[in-house]
């Protein structure tokens, strides 16, 4: 470290300031916040305690978005790795340019705006004209399903959106880790006697398990602060059914300007992504 | 293996093409045909329809978008090489709080956000959001081009400070020359990232200042009935990005391979 | 155990041939080596063999089955042709334990648990790794992952072992070593071996025969004494042998029967050989002779010829003498009771006769 670095070290703490300020400060302040109480339109705070907090716990939709993203959780993660697993080991299998082109494709709707997906599967949901009950009825089941209408399937549908936005990305993460395992591998395995399925269960598999822990973390991120999607797709509807955490946190905070309340819940946000994401970067970067 | 591969691809590919009949249908077509079916008379009505609105939107969009990709990836550049070139003590450490920045959730922030906006002037501002986006995005910046400088050998930068350079002077002779596949990951994922972005624009701004991301979604809340209207302006706005992906997708493969994540 | 064939192999990737019409017996129970520098083709028909790739024309016998052929539309997967592999970079599990690794051809076959362990045990104590069963491959020295690749190679007993630069990556004295190792081995368990290498010496020492390849064609097939002492162009005669054989240009003269010229002088080959010469239609050729067959001599006597000393390389025992014969540079190896010349500025020069190669300039085939 010379002095001719100097101009770019001060550059450097410059934005590190900025960036710390809004990122850490910005939390802070939010923190401070939601230990106090409403004060209508002002976005300050008078500390009056765990108030915000108790109001949460006594809010019933804040318990239905909790319980949504649990079920994204539980269901949406697993069934996107699966998915991503499965095209993997396919396109691993087929290689060349198929595996390429095909990777590519499956990986488009991931690199495509929630408000886009959210616009394309309203129109596919749709119940009257939508792509999806038009296909049932052309094949004679005589199902139309109200996707978005029902509120007992309404958050399931929304898990199917997600699933065929994120699956590609699963499946190139997950595709990246095979490929880092040596061909000799592959080669001995089958001299070894091996079958396909053998070779990717016994010798893939468990090489692969840190890609696709690095998956799990991202989804787990995602699934505890979405709400683009959900946003603009069902805006929590039919009724409550599929509220998460983080539109309840939009309703709450701005459109019913309790902007007190609105930082707790987004506090509570931060704190449960913090609780995945922190112990993860800890790990990889011991593992470096 | 190839046909397995085309069926499942044309599940991928549906929804993208049901926008695409769609939007180029009239009102009577859209109520009337099968979506999968194109369209038998394709007009740009709908397009016209929703446009003054879509394109200020896009014209919008396109200023803070290019303004935050461009700052923020400067600003990647001099950080990544102050993080991986020049070393220090506790740089891990102040990384590693950089790298929190990208998981963050952005509601955590932008209560005071707007606060803090309004307090300095740029709220509902063009030029305030690009700031805002540049901020939010230099950790992922700050990574993409301290992973990049980390695979630069040390021994280029040995030789050129036994050459006589200062740092400042190895950094936009040797290094920034060789930076630009780091430049395309970094512009093309925030290009896309931001671009994509809802929550920002929906608070941030009003009325006129509003991102096409924004409009997009207020279609669907008021036009739902003319779901060519829809379709139309949702193609407008997913086109750019689209286009990048097409054109440029190694280096957004490659931004996702390095850690980067969407959302 | 097992006898191979390969008949009329070609292999092509893209616009290259890798191998062109290569055709070999190997013999039960033989060590064979393919032998040939970077690129030649060699690991090519190495995986043809083990199923890894599958050739474009030709045909894989082994033991009498066909296990490969294009026209015939044949093409048994590696799994089935009871053969076993070690690879360049060994190929470890890495997950795995070494007793796992090694066990895992037997556990693949559905062999049961307690035969597992004893044949992985024996396996282990016969190459020194019984100590690393429990251990992981990120654990290991090189030495010891080739040991295991070994191990898990011949676990199955298996009729027929293929092994692609197996040495490479390991340090000038395990190699030693290990040649030693291996021949033991394979004799002990009787198993056919081809083995791939571009080392010409772990060829000479550890082939029963060799084949050399060059440019995906095979040049030469015979034994390491064969091939050493009548290679059969210049290929072949240049990549065995260290220092390389020396070569230069000649031609007759039609003035003097049993005289040739070379660049810078001229001496005498006896008629036999200018006969054959002449016979072949030839009346410039290259010459070959191996600096062990160039001998020095002290005094100047007619017929020998006058090479001045430029350096000397003095390995240990060996004293290679690098000389300049008229205009053309000749490597010579020097007895230990000569290795005083290295004083000298001018030493005297024949060759010995039976030793010369003649080469024809334009196919490089051997004439003598």
């Amino acid at each position: 470290m010379d002095r001719g670095s100097l101009p770019l070290i001060y550059f450097f703490i410059i934005t590190l300031v900025f960036a710390y300020f809004f990122i850490y400060g910005l939390i802070g302040w939010n923190a401070l916040l939601s230990f106090s109480r409403s004060l209508g339109l002002k976005i300050a705070f008078e500390i009056s305690g765990f108030e915000q907090y108790l109001k949460m716990i006594h809010d019933p939709v804040f318990w239905v978005s909790i319980r949504n993203n649990l079920i994204l959780i539980s269901v949406f993660i697993p069934a996107c790795i699966a998915l991503g697993l499965f095209l993997a080991i396919l396109l691993d299998i087929t290689g060349g340019r198929g595996e390429a082109f095909f990777g590519r494709l499956y990986l488009l709707p991931f690199s495509l705006s929630f408000v886009v997906t959210a616009s394309m599967w309203a129109w596919m949901y749709n119940y009257v004209y939508g792509v999806i009950n038009t296909i049932l009825s052309i094949l004679n089941l005589n199902i139309r399903v109200n996707w978005l209408g029902n509120p007992d399937i309404a958050l399931y549908s929304i898990v199917i959106v997600l699933l065929w936005q994120f699956s590609g990305y699963a499946c190139l993460v997950i595709l990246a880790g095979i490929k880092s395992i040596p061909e000799s591998q592959f080669h001995a395995a089958r001299i070894d006697g091996a079958s396909t399925f053998q070779v990717y269960s016994r010798i893939v598999l468990p090489q692969i398990k840190f890609w696709i822990f690095s998956i799990f973390v991202v989804l787990m991120v995602f699934a505890l602060k979405a709400f683009d999607l959900i946003y603009v797709l069902t805006n929590g509807g039919p009724g409550v059914s599929t509220y998460v955490l983080a539109l309840l946190m939009y309703r709450r905070g701005f459109f019913e300007t309790d902007f007190q309340y609105g930082a707790a819940l987004a506090n509570i946000l931060y704190v449960l992504v913090m609780a995945i994401v922190v112990p993860y970067l800890l790990i990889t970067l011991r593992k470096r | 293996m190839h046909i397995i591969l085309s069926l499942i691809a044309l599940i991928y590919l549906l929804p993208f093409w049901t926008v695409f009949t769609t939007a180029f249908k009239d009102s009577v077509e859209v109520r009337t045909s099968i979506p999968i079916v194109p369209p038998s008379n394709p007009t740009i009505d709908a397009f016209m329809k929703g446009s003054s609105e879509m394109l200020r939107g896009i014209m919008n969009s396109l200023i803070f978008t290019s303004l935050a990709t461009i700052f923020s990836s400067m600003i990647g550049s001099v950080n990544g090489f102050v993080l991986s070139k020049i070393r220090f003590k506790y740089c891990d450490t102040i990384f590693l709080l950089l790298t929190l920045g990208i998981f963050i959730p952005y509601h955590a922030i932008i209560i005071p956000l707007i606060a803090v906006m309004r307090g300095i002037g740029l709220f509902n501002n063009l030029l305030g959001l690009a700031i805002i986006h540049t901020i939010y995005g230099i950790p992922i910046c700050t990574l993409i081009f301290r992973n990049f400088y980390g695979e630069i050998p040390e021994s280029i930068i040995n030789a050129a400070k036994v050459d006589g350079a200062r740092t400042t002077t190895i950094y936009r002779k040797v290094v920034l020359p060789l930076s630009w596949p780091a430049f395309v990951v970094s512009a093309v994922f925030q290009f896309t990232s931001i671009w994509n972005d809802l929550l920002f624009g929906l608070i941030l701004t009003r009325g006129a200042n509003q991102p096409a991301s924004v409009v997009l979604a207020n279609l669907l809340g008021t036009t739902a009935a003319e779901w060519n209207v829809q379709m139309a302006g949702t193609f407008m706005y997913a086109f750019p990005v689209i286009a990048v992906y097409v054109l440029l997708s190694k280096y957004l493969i490659r931004g996702y391979l390095a850690g980067a994540v969407k959302g | 155990m097992a006898k191979v064939l390969i008949h009329g192999l070609h292999k092509r990737f893209g616009n290259i041939e890798a191998v062109k019409d290569f055709t070999l017996e190997v013999n039960d129970g033989e060590f064979f080596v393919l032998l040939g520098p970077s690129g030649c083709g060699k690991s090519t028909v190495l995986n043809c063999v083990a199923g890894i790739l599958m050739p474009d024309k030709g045909e894989i016998w082994i033991d009498d089955k066909l296990v490969a052929s294009a026209e015939k539309k044949v093409f048994v997967p590696p799994q089935d042709r009871d053969l076993s592999m070690v690879f360049q970079d060994y190929a470890l599990y890495p997950h795995m334990s070494v007793f796992d690794n090694i066990a895992f051809p037997l556990k693949i076959r559905k062999v049961n648990n307690s035969e597992i362990k004893k044949k992985v045990k024996e396996i282990a104590e016969i190459l020194n790794v019984a100590h690393l069963l429990s251990k992981k491959p990120g654990q290991l020295s090189g030495g010891e992952k080739q040991r295991v690749a070994l191990a898990r190679a011949l676990v199955r007993n298996p009729r027929l072992l293929l092994m692609d630069e197996p040495l490479s990556n390991l340090d000038a004295k395990l190699r030693v070593s290990m040649r030693v190792e291996l021949k033991r081995i394979q004799r002990e368990f009787k198993t056919t071996v081809i083995y791939v290498t571009h080392d010409q010496v772990e060829a000479m020492s550890m082939g029963d025969r060799l084949g050399v390849m060059s440019i995906a064609v095979l040049q030469q097939v015979g034994t390491p004494t064969e091939i050493y002492e009548k290679p059969i162009n210049i290929f072949v005669a240049e990549f065995l042998g260290s220092p390389p054989m020396n070569m230069f240009k000649c031609s007759l003269r039609s003035d003097r029967e049993n005289v040739i010229r070379y660049e810078g002088g001229e001496f005498a080959l006896p008629s036999w050989m200018i006969k054959i010469i002449r016979e072949a239609g030839v009346s410039s050729f290259i010459l070959g002779i191996r600096p062990e067959h160039v001998k020095i001599h002290n005094d100047a006597k007619p017929g020998l010829l006058e090479g001045k000393l430029i350096y000397t390389e003095k390995l240990g025992r060996e004293l290679i003498a690098h000389l300049m014969v008229g205009n053309v540079k000749i490597t010579a190896v020097i007895p230990p009771e000569l290795h005083d010349i290295v004083n000298r500025d001018v030493v005297w020069v024949s060759f010995t006769h039976e030793k010369i190669h003649v080469f024809d300039e334009k196919t490089g085939k051997a004439i003598i």
